[in-house]
């Protein structure tokens, strides 16, 4: 659907009309954000329209106080709101006082634990504070959260939680570990692929970028119940697990011997070699063995400036895994006497991506993780860890290690101990700290 | 305290100039109340208070389109809501004398228009129920506001003269 260079002037009043009673569909929001982003000169008549909207709304809540059809009421999940219609009606103080006592939040959670930077909009919490509503964001490391029902919530980074209320938090994406007191029964984790309502147990959790959604029970039942699977619902027991994605479903123990093992997909994930690292590719001056800094075995991957962008890769076989998750872990650093320059964008990262037939047909998503960047201390190795989907029709998987020196001739980096594992194993992101 | 309520009613339309959608930008202002609550201590009264609650809750904005960029299309790209949240917060300044001018407006209107008005915006309102209620089509009804909407707008210009804008 095309609009005209200088679209009838008619087309986007009605449009913002549309807007304004709430009859505009997603087409129609195109088209007016369209229009507001190619004319400038309209930008203040949308800005006016919308606020004369709100004001208008307002002077009509004449002391309803949970009005609207859209409105929830005091008692929700978000667990106030504000009563606009007392501010219209006789009285500012009063108003204001009912709407203090009102509004006052109630915390539904303590942070309790936290070895990273945990945020929630925006703020950084401590360790004691209280937490209300809304998302808190982890991105590396490990947090602890105890809800006011009892649960025990283990954040593992990186990770989004949306703290719903003392019974329920929603993951949008990431790793937990959720412990459930019998007295907390009932407990749920949503996620996008799924709702995990505990029975009085400890379990994990982990949902991938895409939403899909790995559940591993160590202790009691949990009940899962998959979105797009209508009619199903799963009571999983100790060692017990299910990975949901796309309306799919897929149930496995965690006691299976042939699952014991967790085969490393990687050749050569430590650099031994002989020689250059076998099975990797791509060595020169920049990218090399070295004997220096190792954390296991004889020799780790350097990475040394000059180069630009430099970058070492490999490529695994994927077929029997495609459609499945996987769990990927790296140990980088910097060399303490020349480590990555503060306040460059020098970083090392890893990507993968995923081909079908040929290296011509890209498939899924592309994922990429930060293994180090000048921020990160120069004292010893850091450790990522993290899942990612191996997409349906994946046959190759392409792992590329990236040195980028943002253009300047110093900065060190070593990587060591590298690994990419299905996730279909008794491995627990649990029980394998941090280093 | 009483400051932010009586900022509610520039926020809800400050959000809602950003984020379109009602019930997100309700969302929105919640989460925002919540901040600007809890850091009622660091408003720096050299400042006006609706610019420094507009900035909180576009910092809202922003944080709710991260969270939720996978679930919903964030539609703004990064210059036209800063150009937006600009000229909105402008506006957002000259809230409570607009809403005076308002309801000075509001008596101006001919009794059937203040009627049309009064039902779309009741707090059950909505022009799909006038629709239902009153035969006619929810396109027909949505012009008809419109044209009281901006006849509203003109007359609050001009009460406040050359600061209306």
């Amino acid at each position: 659907m095309s609009h005209a260079a200088s679209p009838h002037p008619d087309r986007f009043e009605s449009l913002l009309a549309a807007l304004i009673d709430r009859t505009l569909d997603a087409a129609g929001r195109t088209n007016l954000t369209a229009m507001l982003r190619d004319d400038p000169a309209k930008r203040d008549a949308y800005v006016a329209l919308m606020q004369l909207d709100a004001l208008l709304e307002w002077e009509h809540a004449d002391g309803h106080a949970a009005s609207s059809a859209r409105s929830r009421t005091i008692m929700s999940q978000r667990q106030w709101r504000p009563l606009r219609g007392l501010a219209a009606a006789a009285g500012v103080l009063l108003a204001v006082g009912v709407f203090v006592y009102m509004q006052r939040p109630v915390p539904i959670a303590r942070l309790t634990r936290a070895t990273a930077s945990i945020t929630q909009r925006d703020a950084a919490l401590a360790v004691g504070d209280d937490l209300y509503a809304g998302y808190v964001h982890l991105p590396e490391g490990q947090a602890e959260i105890a809800f006011a029902s009892g649960a025990i919530v283990t954040l593992i980074g990186p990770c989004d939680l949306d703290l719903r209320d003392p019974r329920a938090a929603r993951l949008s994406q990431g790793h937990l570990s959720v412990h459930v007191p019998h007295q907390a029964a009932g407990f749920a984790i949503e996620t996008p692929a799924a709702r995990c309502v505990d029975l009085g147990t400890r379990f994990n959790v982990d949902v991938t970028p895409t939403g899909a959604t790995q559940v591993r029970v160590w202790e009691g039942r949990v009940r899962v119940h998959p979105h797009d699977v209508s009619g199903t619902v799963m009571e999983l027991t100790a060692m017990d697990a299910v990975l949901v994605r796309e309306g799919q479903v897929r149930q496995w123990s965690l006691a299976d011997p042939s699952a014991e093992e967790p085969q490393e997909l990687l050749r050569d994930p430590g650099f031994e070699g002989p020689g250059d690292a076998r099975g990797w590719a791509g060595f020169n001056d920049h990218v090399r063995r070295t004997t220096d800094h190792v954390r296991t075995g004889k020799s780790a991957l350097l990475f040394t400036s000059g180069g630009g962008v430099v970058t070492a890769w490999q490529s695994v076989d994927v077929h029997s895994l495609a459609g499945s998750m996987a769990i990927f872990e790296a140990y980088a650093r910097h060399d303490a006497d020349d480590p990555l320059a503060a306040d460059s964008a020098q970083s090392l990262s890893v990507r993968i991506r995923f081909f079908a037939e040929s290296r011509a047909h890209a498939v899924g998503r592309n994922v990429e993780f930060t293994l180090l960047s000048p921020k990160d201390a120069a004292d010893d190795y850091r450790w990522t860890r993290d899942v990612f989907d191996i997409p349906p029709g994946a046959q190759e998987m392409l792992i590329s290690l990236i040195y980028r020196d943002g253009g300047k001739s110093t900065g060190r980096a070593y990587l060591d101990d590298l690994s990419i594992k299905p996730a279909q194993s008794t491995e627990s992101l649990q029980r394998s700290n941090g280093s | 305290m009483e400051r932010i309520a009586a900022s509610q009613k520039v926020l809800v339309g400050y959000i809602r100039t950003l984020v379109m959608d009602v019930d997100d930008a309700d969302d929105i202002l919640q989460e925002t109340n919540v901040v600007l609550w809890r850091r009622a201590g660091e408003y720096d009264p050299s400042m006006k208070f609706t610019t420094w609650a507009c900035g909180v809750a576009k910092r809202q904005v922003l944080a709710w389109a991260r969270d939720r960029g996978r679930d919903r299309h964030l539609f703004l790209d990064a210059a036209l809501l800063d150009d937006l949240a600009e000229r909105a917060t402008a506006q957002a300044d000259l809230g409570e004398a607009r809403a005076a001018a308002l309801r000075l407006c509001l008596a101006k209107l001919t009794d059937h228009q203040r009627q049309l008005i009064r039902q779309r915006y009741h707090p059950q309102g909505s022009v799909q129920r006038m629709a239902e209620l009153s035969g006619r089509s929810t396109n027909a009804l949505s012009v008809a506001l419109n044209r009281i909407r901006r006849k509203l707008q003109e007359c609050i210009t001009h009460t406040m003269g050359s600061a209306g804008g």
